[in-house]
């Protein structure tokens, strides 16, 4: 190469400039149009240029990615406590709002029957035996609750009666446990029987309106209030409605399955009556 | 015998009363038993009485009362209980073998015992008719049997494991 160069340079520079101006020439020529060799490179280096440009793109798509990656994740973070705190918020919102829909229930409860005192209580556990159906309150009679006050739910249906009371807790006997016994009269037709719980239906919640006149008029879906002549007990309380309707036979009275007015089976606060003013 | 011995061995018993309190409470209330839910806690009473004797049968029946009184039984669980425990341990004293046949009569006896003072009362005093209480007690008492086996084995452990021999406790 350097023999080349040392006795042909004089040559190839004599070409490489004929080149030059004959290139220069044809530009000069040509104006503002691509001229032929200027085209014939184009083509050539496309591709290339082509694959260069996408390559370069691809570089500065990763390293962009790989600067944002840490923004991302940091980002990503940030979004889930706030996901995190919405739901708590969401959460809180939902059992405020339930706990509004008692209380309002329960104030126009209160303002229908300003007869009756109410003690709110929370309920800390339900019975889960096979023999009795009770609930055990979070109150007891340092709140002024006492044995045999009604407890209701916040629209002021019948739930049951306290049974036992420590300072700070009560247990309330169900209306559906076997023990239970109140007096009752049907809505529609006034009469009266007793409410009693039985072994029989205590399992599916239910409990019996015994003693009713054999040529009773109650019919299913009739509503059955509490009753107590002598002011043991406050009266008008919803109890539940007429299932079903029996009849002895030869016997002397009819007798009703009645269905919990209340969810006895999801209980979590409830309101015992401490005091009411009786019609005497 | 260290003094440790009986707080170790008493102990070991009334931990192991905690997984049936544990079932009874949150597991077997949620599976829906057809007419009644199993019922453990007289088959613990049985495994302690029979093999502590009768003043220690009644103390753990005592105890496994006022456990059952948290459960929502009622407060003569406290009385009926430790009767229970006196009862089935006397019948351990006069023949009744150790083993897990003996245990499994000794556990299906202090059921029905339990069952049968628990209607006894319940018609007595709250009225309820006795023929209608047995609808209760029987499915409870075949839905407990299937069950003997996980309280056996959860009692053999503590009474292996400590070696207490009972001594001034039992009579």
């Amino acid at each position: 190469m350097k023999k080349l160069l040392r006795h042909k340079g004089i040559w190839i520079l004599a070409v490489a400039l004929s080149l030059s101006l004959i290139v220069a020439a044809l530009s000069i020529l040509w104006g503002d149009r691509t001229g032929p060799l200027s085209s014939l490179s184009r083509t050539i280096t496309a591709p290339l240029q082509t694959a260069m440009n996408s390559i370069e793109q691809n570089a500065s798509h990763i390293y962009g990615q790989a600067a944002q990656f840490e923004q991302l994740r940091l980002e990503n973070e940030n979004l889930k406590q706030q996901v995190a705190q919405l739901e708590d918020r969401a959460r809180d919102g939902q059992l405020a709002r339930e706990e509004n829909q008692r209380l309002r229930s329960l104030l126009d409860f209160k303002q229908r029957r300003q007869d009756l005192t109410f003690e709110p209580a929370k309920v800390l556990r339900e019975s889960t035996t096979n023999w009795n159906r009770t609930i055990i309150l979070s109150k007891g009679s340092k709140s002024g609750i006492s044995a045999r006050d009604c407890v209701v739910d916040a629209s002021g249906r019948l739930v049951g009666i306290v049974s036992e009371v420590g300072s700070n807790d009560a247990t309330v006997v169900l209306i559906s446990d076997a023990g239970f016994t109140l007096g009752g009269s049907g809505v529609s037709t006034g009469e009266h029987g007793v409410l009693c719980g039985d072994v029989s239906l205590m399992e599916k919640g239910e409990l019996r309106f015994s003693y009713l006149p054999r040529d009773t008029a109650l019919s299913p879906g009739d509503e059955v209030l509490s009753f107590a002549s002598e002011g043991l007990y406050p009266t008008g309380l919803l109890v539940g409605r007429i299932a079903s309707v029996e009849f002895d036979e030869g016997g002397l009275y009819a007798h009703a399955t009645i269905t919990p007015a209340a969810d006895l089976a999801h209980l979590n606060q409830v309101f015992v009556i401490t005091n009411f003013l009786t019609d005497d | 015998m260290g003094r440790q011995e009986p707080w170790r061995h008493w102990g070991a018993y009334a931990l192991a009363l905690l997984p049936l309190l544990l079932l009874e409470a949150l597991l077997f209330w949620r599976i829906p038993f057809p007419l009644a839910h199993p019922f453990l806690l007289p088959f613990a009473i049985a495994m302690v009485a029979s093999r502590e004797g009768i003043c220690a049968g009644a103390g753990y029946g005592l105890f496994v009362g006022l456990c059952a009184m948290l459960l929502g039984h009622g407060s003569s669980m406290l009385f009926l209980c430790s009767l229970v425990g006196c009862v089935i341990a006397l019948l351990f004293a006069r023949g009744l073998q150790q083993g897990f046949w003996g245990s499994f009569l000794g556990g299906m006896a202090a059921l029905l015992l339990l069952s049968l003072l628990r209607m006894l009362t319940l018609a007595l005093f709250r009225g309820l008719p006795f023929l209608a209480l047995c609808s209760i007690a029987f499915p409870e008492f075949f839905w407990s049997l299937p069950f003997f086996p996980l309280v056996y084995g959860i009692y053999l452990l503590p009474a292996r494991r400590t070696h207490y021999c009972k001594g001034g406790l039992a009579v």
